[in-house]
C-alpha cells in the first residue's frame, strides 16, 4: 500500500506574497462584483497585482471597498491563490489610513449589540429596528434603506437555542436515546443566535437523535467575519483569540464543534490562519471544526445517522449553494441529505452569488450591486416554481426571501421537520 | 553636420556616463551629440543591481572608491531625487561570516565618512521579516535603490532642454584623425540607416564594455575586459531594504528592492564579448545557494527573470573578476598623441556623474571652455508643479500619479493632457507594473524623437523599403542585444572624410523599426512584472498601430520581438512558476492567437472554394458527415460493451480492499463528518475541457460520478473553439486532419487513441453543447481540411468547430470586410489586425478596413476598471447593449458586407441571438479568436457545466486533490487534506485531468517533473537549460511542452517497462505528455477525445 502525498499544494509560504499569481484573470471573470459594476477594478488588480505595489507604499485605491468578500475568486483561482485575502487586509489598511466608518462599526459589531439584548423581547427589537424613522437613520449612516433587515427571533426561542441539549427537560419533547457518542459543541454563529434560533435547535434535535448530547458553549463569540469586511482586524483578531481559545479546549475535551453557518465555518477553519498569519496557534484546532450539513452527511455515509424514518414530502426545493460553503469545498452536502427525503425534488439554482454577502449589499452604494449580481438566481428560483428555497447560508437566505419573494430555509430545518425532530 | 547645427563633441555611448556627460556639457554650453548603438541605457547602466552605493561596501578594499561614493550618493540624492528610492540599507554578517571582517569594516566605514550605526536584532527582525534568523549582526547605511533606466532618460532629457543633441540606434562606425587630432565621427542610423559624417573637435568615448571596441576606431588600445554579472530579478518585494551580507565583497550577496520587485546578485565571469549576456541556468542556482544564507527562502519566491551585465573593467595589467578594480579611469588620448578624444571608462554606476565631470572637465579645457561643471548644483529636473500632481492623481490609479511623474518626467503633461482628454486612455497597458496608455504614448513619442523618427508620416516615407521585407531575419538592434561595433580597418587616420556606403555593410545597425515595445518598456516598465508581457504584449503592439505609427511589413514582429526578448531572461529560469507563466504564454500567444505558426500559403477550408460555388461545399459537408456516422456509431457500442465488462468484473475486488484501505486510514487526519463510503462509480478530477467532458460521459453512461475541481479550468480562459491538429513538425496540416494523425509520434495521444476516437468524441461534444443551448459550428471538412479563422493577432487559426458566432462561411463570402474594435478596450486593436490579415493571401481580392466604435457611455465608471471583452459581452446582453451595437455599427462598417469583431456578442453566446443581430442590421458578423480572458472560453466551459448539472454528475469546486490511497496497481481513494481535515473521495475508478505544468498537474523543479496526484516521474532532461529552444516562437521544440505523464493505449500510466501503474486511474487532457498542443494547435482536441475516451472507460 502506499500513500502519497507529495503533490502540489497551497504552500503556507506563498499565502502572503502574490508570487503564485500568473495575472491569468480567471478570477476576475467569475467575480460577480466585477460583474456587477466596472467600479471595481477586479479581484486580480485589488489582489496580488497590487499587493505588488503595497509592498512598495502604494496601491491604495478606493476600488478595494468594492470586494464583497464572497471568496468566488479563491475558489476560481487555479493557482490557489488566497485573493480575497489579500482583499481584506488591503481594505483594512486603507480603512486604518481613512479612518473606520461608523456603519462598519455598527455592523461590525452587531453580534456584540444582539448579544447584549438577548433579555429584550423581540417585538421591541424589531419595532426598533425596523420602523421607518430607524431605518432613515441608519440610511444615513450608511445602511441602504432599502435592504431587508433581518428580524429578530422571538425571546423564547433565542433563550432555549443557549441551554443546548440541557433544554431536553422543557416539557412536550420526547425523550431521546442516551447520549452514546458523547458531546458536540454547537457554533451558531450570529445569525442563528439572534434571527434564527429555529436552524440551531433543528440541528441540536438532530445531532441528538445522532446520539450527540449538544452543548452550545458561552464563551464563543462572534467569528468575526462582519468585522473583516468592515476592515476591524484588531476587534476580529479579538474574537477570533477567544474562539481559538474556546476551540483549543474542547479539541483538548475530544469534543467536534459544528455550526450551521458556511461562513463561520469558513472562518474558523481558515481564515484566521490567512487573515493573521503571525498569531501563533489560531488554526491550530481549525481541524474540529465542521459544517453542519456536511457533519450529518458523514454520520449518514457512516451509517451513524440514518434518515430512513424520513417522511416522506411532496415538494420542490430551489437549492442555492452559498458561495463560503463552495469556497470550503465540501460540495453540495445539503442536497446530498435532503435527496434521501422521499418525494422530495431538489433543484440546484446553480445560479452564483446571491448578492447578498454578508453584509455588503446592506451597506449604502451595495445595494444596487447586490441586487444585480443576485438578479440570476432570483430568476433561477423564480423559473424552478419552487415555493421554498433551501440553503445553508442565513443572510443568503434573506436575499432569496427579499430578492425572489419565497420562503427561504436552512436544509436542516427541513431535514428535522422531515424526521419529526422538533427541535430544542 | 547633422543637421546644419554646430557640434563640438560627440559623445559615444548613451548608458548613464554619456548621458551625465551630455547633460554636463549642455550645461556648460557647450554643443554636444550623444550617439548609442541601441536605445539609452540598454548596457550595463540598466543591467545592474540598480544600487546607489553608500560606499559601504568598498570600504575596506579601496578606500577612494568609497569616499566618492558618499559623495557622490549624496549628490545624486539631491539632484535626482525621481531617480532614487531612498530605502536605507543594512549589512548584515551572518554567524558563518569572517567576525574579524566586520570590524575592519566598520572602522574603515568611519575612516570613509560613511554613517554607520548598529541595528537591534530583534529591531532588524522586525522590520524584515523574511530576513535570516541566523543574522549576527545589522548595520544601516545611506545605501539606496536607484533606477538606472530612468537615471539616464532624465540625465538626456535636461541635457536636450539645454540644446544638447541625442540619436539612438546611431552607431559610431569610424573616427576621422588628422595631424593627429579628432576631426570628426563617422556614424550610420539616425532613423534611417543612412552613413554621415559628423564633423566635431572632441570625441568622448563613454562606449562601456564596448570602450576598447570605440577606442580602436581611433587607432588607439584601451585595455577594457568585459566581466559578466548575472542578476535575478523577484517577483514581489520580501525586502523593503537593500541587503549586503557584510563580508568581503563576494557572489551573491546583495539585495535590493525597486519598485515592485528585488534584484539580486551578482556574480562575476569574464566574458569575451561585451554583449555576452548569456545566463547559465546552474549559475542562477549557485546564485540562489549564496542568497539563501541571507534569505532562508529565497528559493520560494518567485524570480521573473534572470539578466547580466557586462561590466566595463579596466584592466591594464590582465586581471580580472573581483580582482579586477572597480574604479573608474580617465584616459585622455592627448597623453598618447591623439588631441580631442578621452576615453572613459570602468567605475560603477554610482560614480557615472562624477566621472562625466572628469571627462567633460578634459574636454572644455581642450576647447578653450572655462565654464566650471555646475551638475552637483541644479536638480536633474525639476519636480512636476503641484497643480499637474494634482491633476495626475486623478488618473492614474492606486497612487500610480507619483509613479508615472518619476517615470515620465516631462512626458507626465502630456500623458495627463491625453488622459484628460480620452478617458479611456487611463486604461493600464500593463496590469502588473501599472503602466496607461497614456503614458504608453508619451513614451512611444519620446523614443521616437531620439531615434530621429519623429513622427507617423517621416516613418512611413522611409520605412516600408529596406530592412524587414527583404532580410526579416535580420537581427534587430533593438531587441536583442546590441551587436559589438566592428572596427572598420583603415578608416582612422585617413585624410579627407568620405562618405562610406550604406549598404551591404554587416556591422552597421540597420534603422531599427520605428519603435520596438522594449524601449518603451525600458522607459515605462511596461511588461517587467508577474506576467513578463503575457497580457500587455499584444495591446502594446495594437497601440503603437492605433497611435498612427506605420506599419511594419510585419506587424507581429512587434509582438514576437517583445515576447522573445522577455523570453532571453525568462528561458534560464523554466521551471516551478515561471514555467508556469510560459505556459500561459503559449497557450495565449501559440494555441489562441497562433503568431508563431507559418500561415498556410494555400489549401484550407476556406480558401478552396476557388472555383466552386458555396452550396457545393456545403454538399460536401454533408457528404463528409454522412459518410463518417456508421463507423462512429460502431466505435460507440463497442466501447460501451468494453465498459460493461469491466465494470462487471471489478466491483467485488475494489470493495474489499476499501474496507481495508479504510481501516489503514484511520487516525492520519481527523476523519469527523467526511464523507467515507465508496460513493461514487467515477471520480473526475479537474474542470477544463478534459475533466469536464469526461465528467459529461461517464455521467451520461449511468455512471455515479463527482468532479472534483480546484480553480476553473482552462477552458474558462481559452479560445472556446475546438482545434483538432493544424501543425505538425510546423508545417500547416492542409488536408484532413485526421488523417495527419498518422505523421504524429507514436506516443501522441492521437496516435494512442485513434482518429475514430477523435471524430467520435467531436461528435459527442457538439451533441453535449448543442443540447445545452450551445450549438458549435462544424467549421472545419474532412475534404478541405481546418478552417482558417481570424485570431485578435491579425492570424488566422486552425480550427475544426467553431462558436455559432464564428462562421468561416460568412468571411468567404464577403467582399469587402471591416474589422471593428471600441475605444478604450485594450485587448483588440483592429488596426493591428487589419495589418496582419492584409498579409494573408486568403484576404487578397477583398476590401479591408478598420474602425473604433465609442465605447458605450456608462464606460468606465469613475476610478473603474478598463473596459474588458468580457465586460461588453456582458453589456451586450443587454437590451441597452444590443441597441448600442445597433446603433453604432452600421457608421462604423460602413458599406462592408461582413464585420470582424472582438468575441463579444453576449456571454450566453447563442446561434439565436447572433442571427438576430446579422438580420437587424443585414450585414456579416464574425468573431475573433481573443486573448483571455476570451468569452468564446466562457461559453463553452458554461454549456458544459450546464450540460453536467443536467446528467447528475456531483460538483466539487475547490477541492485540491493532494494525497492517494493505493493498493496494488489499484487507486482506492483521492483524498484532499487541508486545515487538518481529510476527505476521501472513493470511487471506483479515476480520472486525473488536472492539466500540465499551468494546470499544476505536473509539478517541475530544476532537472525533474513529475505528475502531482500520484508522483508518477515524468521523463524530464537534467540538464535544465535544454528544456526549451533557443526561441520561444518558431520551429524550435521545447522539451518541457511536450512533458507529461506517459500512458498506455487505455491512457493509464505506465513505468518504464510499459506496464500500468494503476488499472483504474486514466488520465486525460495536458496532464498527458507526448504533444505539444500549442505547437500542434491540438490542445482542445487532445483534450476532447481523451477527455472522451478516459470518461468512457472509467
Amino acid at each position: 500500500m502506499l500513500q502519497s502525498n507529495s503533490g502540489y499544494a497551497v504552500s503556507p509560504h506563498h499565502r502572503y506574497n502574490p508570487d503564485d499569481c500568473t495575472a491569468c484573470a480567471v478570477c476576475t471573470v467569475h467575480c460577480p462584483v466585477a460583474e456587477a459594476t466596472s467600479a471595481f477594478r477586479g479581484p486580480k488588480q485589488t489582489g496580488p497585482a497590487y499587493e505588488r505595489f503595497r509592498l512598495a507604499g502604494f496601491g491604495d485605491d478606493d476600488s478595494i471597498t468594492y470586494c464583497s468578500n464572497c471568496k468566488n475568486c479563491d475558489i476560481s483561482c487555479p493557482s490557489g491563490v488566497p485573493v480575497a485575502v489579500f482583499n481584506m487586509l488591503a481594505r483594512a489598511a486603507y480603512r486604518d489610513k481613512r479612518g473606520t466608518v461608523l456603519r462598519d462599526l455598527l455592523i461590525g459589531h452587531a453580534g456584540d449589540i444582539g448579544r447584549a439584548l438577548r433579555r429584550v423581547p423581540a417585538c421591541v427589537l424589531n419595532f426598533g429596528m425596523q420602523n421607518s424613522l430607524t431605518r432613515r437613520l441608519l440610511d444615513r449612516i450608511g445602511l441602504d434603506r432599502r435592504a431587508p433587515l433581518p428580524a429578530f427571533a422571538p425571546l423564547a426561542e433565542r433563550d432555549r437555542l443557549r441551554q443546548g441539549s440541557a433544554a431536553a427537560a422543557a416539557p412536550g419533547r420526547p425523550s431521546r436515546a442516551a447520549a452514546r457518542r458523547g458531546k458536540v459543541a454547537l457554533f451558531p454563529g450570529c445569525f442563528v443566535n439572534y434571527y434564527e434560533p429555529r436552524v440551531g435547535s433543528a440541528v441540536i434535535g438532530l445531532l441528538e437523535k445522532a446520539g450527540y448530547n449538544v452543548i452550545v458553549p458561552e464563551s464563543f463569540v462572534c467569528c468575526g467575519l462582519p468585522m473583516i469586511t468592515g476592515g476591524l482586524m484588531s476587534a476580529a483578531l479579538k474574537r477570533a483569540r477567544t474562539n481559538s481559545r474556546e476551540l483549543a479546549r474542547l479539541t483538548r475535551l475530544g469534543i467536534p464543534v459544528v455550526t450551521p453557518c458556511p461562513s463561520c465555518a469558513l472562518m474558523l477553519r481558515r481564515e484566521y490562519r490567512d487573515l493573521f498569519p503571525e498569531e501563533e496557534g489560531l488554526a491550530d484546532n481549525s481541524a474540529g471544526v465542521h459544517e453542519a450539513c456536511a457533519f450529518f452527511s458523514g454520520l449518514q455515509d457512516r451509517r451513524e445517522f440514518s434518515l430512513a424514518d424520513a417522511r416522506p414530502v411532496r415538494a420542490t426545493l430551489a437549492y442555492h449553494a452559498p458561495c463560503h460553503l463552495r469556497a470550503l469545498g465540501l460540495g453540495r452536502p445539503g442536497i446530498e441529505l435532503l435527496q434521501r427525503i422521499p418525494g422530495l425534488r431538489i433543484e440546484d439554482m446553480d445560479a452564483g452569488c446571491c448578492g447578498m454577502s454578508g453584509s455588503y449589499e446592506l451597506k449604502k452604494g451595495h445595494y444596487d450591486i447586490g441586487m444585480r449580481i443576485g438578479a440570476a438566481l432570483f430568476e433561477a428560483v423564480d423559473k424552478s416554481g419552487a415555493k421554498i428555497a433551501v440553503s445553508e447560508c442565513g443572510t443568503c437566505r434573506v436575499q432569496i426571501a427579499h430578492g425572489a419573494g419565497c420562503a427561504a430555509a436552512h436544509p436542516l430545518t427541513l431535514l428535522a421537520e422531515c424526521l419529526g425532530v422538533t427541535g430544542a | 553636420m547633422t543637421d546644419g547645427r554646430e557640434v563640438r563633441v560627440v559623445i559615444i555611448g548613451g548608458g548613464a556616463t554619456g548621458a551625465g556627460a551630455a547633460r554636463d556639457l549642455a550645461m556648460r554650453g557647450i554643443p554636444a551629440l550623444l550617439l548609442e548603438q541601441g536605445d539609452l541605457c540598454s548596457g550595463a547602466s540598466s543591467r545592474f543591481h540598480g544600487l546607489l552605493h553608500s560606499g559601504a561596501r568598498y570600504a575596506v578594499g579601496d578606500p577612494e572608491a568609497a569616499r566618492e561614493c558618499i559623495e557622490e550618493n549624496r549628490i545624486l540624492r539631491r539632484i535626482a531625487p525621481a531617480c532614487i528610492e531612498e530605502c536605507e540599507g543594512w549589512f548584515v554578517r551572518t554567524r558563518e561570516d569572517d567576525p574579524a571582517f566586520e570590524a575592519r569594516w566598520t572602522e574603515a566605514c568611519r575612516a570613509c565618512g560613511i554613517d554607520v550605526r548598529q541595528i537591534d536584532l530583534r529591531e532588524a527582525r522586525r522590520l524584515e521579516r523574511a530576513l535570516t534568523p541566523e543574522a549576527h549582526t545589522v548595520y544601516r547605511v545611506p545605501d539606496s535603490a536607484v533606477d538606472g533606466f530612468r537615471m539616464v532618460r532624465h540625465n538626456v532629457t535636461a541635457a536636450r532642454r539645454l540644446g544638447g543633441r541625442v540619436h539612438t540606434y546611431t552607431k559610431v562606425t569610424g573616427i576621422e584623425v588628422a595631424q593627429g587630432a579628432v576631426r570628426g565621427v563617422w556614424a550610420a542610423g539616425f532613423g534611417t540607416g543612412e552613413t554621415r559624417f559628423i564633423p566635431c573637435e572632441y570625441v568622448i568615448n563613454a562606449a562601456g564594455a564596448w570602450a576598447g571596441a570605440t577606442a580602436a576606431l581611433a587607432g588607439r588600445a584601451v585595455p577594457v575586459s568585459p566581466d559578466r554579472g548575472l542578476l535575478l530579478a523577484f517577483n514581489h518585494r520580501f525586502v523593503g531594504r537593500v541587503v549586503n551580507r557584510l563580508r568581503k565583497a563576494a557572489d551573491g550577496d546583495i539585495f535590493v528592492p525597486h519598485g515592485t520587485v528585488v534584484i539580486f546578485g551578482t556574480t562575476s565571469t569574464p566574458v569575451l564579448r561585451p554583449d555576452d549576456t548569456d545566463v547559465d541556468p546552474a549559475e542562477a542556482l549557485r546564485l540562489l545557494d549564496e542568497g539563501e544564507v541571507l534569505f532562508p527562502r529565497l528559493r520560494d519566491y518567485r524570480i521573473l527573470r534572470a539578466f547580466a551585465g557586462t561590466r566595463p573593467l579596466y584592466s591594464p595589467d590582465l586581471s580580472a573578476g573581483r580582482a579586477a578594480t572597480r574604479n573608474f579611469v580617465i584616459l585622455n588620448h592627448e597623453e598618447d598623441g591623439l588631441k580631442g578624444m578621452a576615453t572613459v571608462t570602468g567605475g560603477k554606476f554610482t560614480s557615472f556623474r562624477l566621472m562625466a565631470k572628469k571627462v567633460c572637465d578634459l574636454a572644455a579645457r581642450r576647447l578653450g571652455v572655462d565654464v566650471p561643471c555646475r551638475t552637483a548644483l541644479e536638480p536633474v529636473l525639476p519636480a512636476p508643479s503641484a497643480e499637474l500632481m494634482r491633476r495626475a492623481g486623478k488618473i492614474f490609479p492606486a497612487g500610480g500619479a507619483a509613479l508615472a511623474a518619476a517615470r515620465l518626467g516631462y512626458g507626465l503633461e502630456k500623458a495627463v493632457d491625453a488622459a484628460e482628454r480620452f478617458p479611456w486612455k487611463r486604461l493600464l497597458l500593463c496590469e502588473c507594473e501599472m503602466v496607461t496608455l497614456a503614458e504608453f504614448e508619451a513614451a512611444v513619442s519620446e523614443a521616437r524623437e531620439l531615434s530621429a523618427c519623429s513622427g507617423a508620416e517621416s516613418c512611413s516615407l522611409r520605412n516600408p523599403s529596406t530592412n524587414s521585407a527583404q532580410s526579416p531575419q535580420a537581427p534587430l538592434p533593438a531587441n536583442g542585444e546590441p551587436s559589438p561595433p566592428q572596427s572598420l580597418p583603415g578608416r582612422s587616420g585617413q585624410g579627407l572624410p568620405t562618405p562610406l556606403p550604406s549598404d551591404g555593410d554587416d556591422g552597421l545597425p540597420q534603422s531599427p523599426p520605428p519603435v520596438s515595445l522594449n524601449d518603451i518598456r525600458r522607459r515605462t516598465r511596461m511588461g517587467m512584472g508577474t506576467c513578463q508581457g503575457n497580457f500587455c504584449a499584444l495591446r502594446a503592439a495594437g497601440a503603437t498601430l492605433e497611435a498612427g505609427q506605420q506599419p511594419e511589413p510585419d506587424p507581429l514582429r512587434i509582438l514576437r520581438d517583445f515576447l522573445e526578448e522577455r523570453g532571453h531572461g525568462i528561458r534560464p529560469l523554466l521551471w516551478g512558476r515561471q514555467l508556469r507563466e510560459v505556459e500561459l504564454e503559449r497557450g495565449i500567444y501559440c494555441a489562441s492567437l497562433n503568431v508563431d505558426g507559418a500561415q498556410p500559403e494555400s489549401g484550407g477550408a476556406w480558401k478552396s472554394d476557388a472555383g466552386k460555388t458555396r452550396p457545393e461545399s456545403n454538399k460536401a459537408r454533408e457528404l463528409n458527415v454522412d459518410g463518417a456516422q456508421p463507423e462512429r456509431s460502431a466505435v460507440r457500442r463497442s466501447n460501451a460493451r468494453g465498459a460493461k465488462t469491466e465494470s462487471n468484473g471489478a466491483p467485488e475486488s475494489a470493495a474489499g480492499t476499501c474496507v481495508a484501505a479504510c481501516a489503514a486510514s484511520q487516525g492520519h487526519a481527523h476523519d469527523y463528518g467526511l464523507k467515507h463510503a465508496a460513493d461514487y462509480d467515477v471520480v473526475v478530477v479537474g474542470a477544463g475541457l478534459a475533466g469536464l467532458v469526461a465528467a459529461l460521459r461517464a455521467a451520461g453512461r449511468g455512471r455515479k460520478t463527482a468532479l472534483v475541481s480546484f480553480g476553473a479550468g482552462t477552458a474558462a480562459i481559452g479560445g472556446g473553439s475546438i482545434d483538432i491538429l493544424g501543425y505538425t513538425d510546423g508545417e500547416p496540416v492542409l488536408g484532413d486532419p485526421f488523417v495527419a494523425f498518422k505523421r504524429l509520434a507514436p506516443d501522441h495521444p492521437y496516435v494512442l487513441l485513434g482518429a475514430e476516437a477523435a471524430v467520435t468524441a467531436v461528435d459527442f461534444l457538439k451533441e453535449a453543447t448543442a443540447a445545452a443551448g450551445l450549438p458549435l459550428l462544424q467549421a472545419g471538412t474532412r475534404e478541405f481540411g481546418n478552417a482558417w479563422l481570424p485570431t485578435a493577432a491579425g492570424t488566422l487559426k486552425p480550427v475544426w468547430l467553431s462558436g455559432p458566432g464564428m462562421n468561416p462561411e460568412s468571411l468567404r463570402a464577403a467582399k469587402s470586410l471591416t474589422v471593428i474594435g471600441v475605444e478604450g478596450m485594450k485587448d483588440f486593436s483592429p488596426r493591428f489586425v487589419l495589418c496582419g490579415l492584409k498579409r494573408n493571401p486568403f484576404f487578397a481580392g477583398k476590401t479591408l478596413s478598420a474602425a473604433l466604435l465609442p465605447l458605450p457611455s456608462f464606460f468606465p465608471e469613475a476610478g473603474g476598471r478598463d473596459v474588458s471583452m468580457l465586460d461588453l459581452a456582458r453589456f451586450l446582453d443587454t437590451q441597452s447593449g444590443r441597441a448600442w451595437l445597433l446603433r453604432e455599427l452600421p457608421g462604423a462598417a460602413g458599406a462592408a458586407d461582413a464585420a470582424l469583431l472582438p468575441s463579444f456578442l453576449g456571454v450566453g453566446g447563442s446561434a439565436q441571438t447572433h442571427a438576430a443581430l446579422e438580420q437587424a442590421l443585414g450585414i456579416a458578423l464574425v468573431e475573433t479568436v481573443c486573448m483571455p480572458p476570451a468569452v468564446t472560453g466562457l461559453r463553452l466551459q458554461n454549456a458544459l457545466r450546464r450540460a453536467l448539472r443536467r446528467a447528475g454528475a456531483a460538483v466539487f469546486d475547490n477541492v485540491l486533490i493532494n494525497g492517494a490511497l493505493t493498493a496494488g496497481r489499484r487507486c482506492l481513494e483521492l483524498s484532499a487534506e487541508r486545515e487538518g481535515q481529510r476527505r476521501a473521495f472513493r470511487a471506483e475508478s479515476f480520472v486525473i485531468a488536472t492539466g500540465g505544468i499551468f494546470g499544476n498537474g505536473i509539478t517541475t523543479a530544476p532537472g525533474k517533473a513529475f505528475e502531482s496526484i500520484f508522483a508518477i516521474p515524468v521523463p524530464a532532461p537534467e540538464k535544465q537549460e535544454t528544456w526549451s529552444g533557443a526561441r520561444f516562437f518558431g520551429r524550435t521544440r521545447h522539451r518541457f511542452a511536450s512533458m507529461g505523464v506517459v500512458v498506455n493505449r487505455a491512457l493509464q500510466a505506465v513505468d518504464a517497462a510499459g506496464e500500468p501503474l494503476l488499472f483504474n486511474v486514466f488520465f486525460a487532457g495536458r496532464t498527458l505528455g507526448g504533444y505539444d498542443f500549442a505547437a500542434e494547435k491540438s490542445g482542445s482536441g487532445v483534450a476532447l477525445t481523451t477527455g472522451w475516451f478516459a470518461g468512457g472507460r472509467a
